[in-house]
């Protein structure tokens, strides 16, 4: 038989809120498991906030043909999605938006 | 690898007769940031001095540096070349073919020969012409995504004077020299003398 584990609380999202409700729930004394989607993030490698302006190809007009390709709807969080972040967003490609016809 | 160490390595010889599609695309990408040595990939070097003249008027030196020490032209080759679209290309080059027609009509001369004030003043009926073009622009309210791309859209001096100013306050002369900022700011300095603020320049 499978092993299997069992939580007091599932956290889906370590965003901001996923985050501080970790911290407040294990702070309280429950078992808590968080669940993050997506690559690992390494901080030295992938946070880039502090590059300056200059050091960007486009400076920061971002790559506009390769995001029209892979990212045209994520790329609309426009002050998120852009020449520093934009691999923090999943590929529209990969992950197409279906929208009901009917609508 | 830095862009020296291919430039160093491309002088020698090493990489003949043809180097790895790797290395390529590593050169590429090392000639694709503006600095010493960039080559130009859409102006001509006619074309590149006309941007240059037209760049530095808008921005000229002051007790800062201008648009030609910041290297503006580069990045709006940069841009032509690879963010541009063919038609957005096409417009900014026949726009700039048009500020030597203008300048032809006006003075006999292209507009690199003018004089200082023949330049200026062609640029300042550009700019007044441009803004009886320039419609009152409708009022956005509150969380409204932006029209993307919108940059090399529009009247050519607009376009030329939007390009101008977004290359040079992002490049590091006018990020820290003309605008003062500091990538990261708020250094400690204990026993600063008071002296006038911001405000008060």
């Amino acid at each position: 038989m499978a092993a299997t584990n069992s939580y007091d609380a599932v956290i889906v999202g370590s965003g901001i809120t996923g985050g501080w409700a970790a911290k407040e729930l294990t702070e309280k004394g429950l078992s808590v498991l968080v669940l993050e989607a997506g690559r690992t993030i390494l901080p030295e490698r992938d946070y880039v906030e502090h590059i300056p302006a200059w050091e960007l190809k486009f400076r920061g007009w971002d790559n506009r043909a390769e995001r029209m390709a892979t990212q045209p709807i994520q790329r609309e969080c426009y002050y998120a999605c852009d020449e520093y972040s934009n691999k923090f967003f999943v590929s529209d490609k990969e992950n197409p938006y279906s929208t009901d016809p009917n609508k | 690898m830095q862009r020296r160490d291919v430039l160093k390595m491309l002088a020698s010889g090493a990489m003949l007769p043809v180097f790895s599609s790797p290395l390529a695309a590593m050169f590429r990408e090392a000639q694709a940031k503006t600095g010493p040595g960039y080559k130009l990939r859409t102006l001509n070097p006619h074309q590149n001095a006309t941007v240059v003249v037209l760049t530095d008027l808008l921005i000229p030196e002051t007790d800062t540096p201008g648009a030609k020490a910041a290297r503006v032209n580069e990045f709006i080759d940069v841009v032509l070349t690879e963010w541009a679209t063919p038609e957005e290309r096409a417009n900014f080059l026949q726009g700039l073919a048009g500020v030597d027609k203008q300048s032809q009509e006006l003075f006999g001369k292209n507009f690199v020969d003018a004089t200082p004030v023949q330049q200026t003043t062609l640029l300042r009926a550009m700019d007044d012409y441009a803004a009886s073009e320039r419609g009152e622009k409708a009022q956005k309210h509150g969380n409204t995504v932006p029209e993307f791309d919108t940059q090399l859209k529009g009247n050519f001096y607009d376009i030329l004077r939007g390009i101008t100013m977004h290359g040079y306050y992002t490049s590091e002369i006018g990020f820290t020299q003309e605008l003062k900022l500091k990538i990261i700011p708020g250094a400690q300095h204990g026993c600063e003398e008071i002296g006038p603020g911001l405000g008060d320049a």
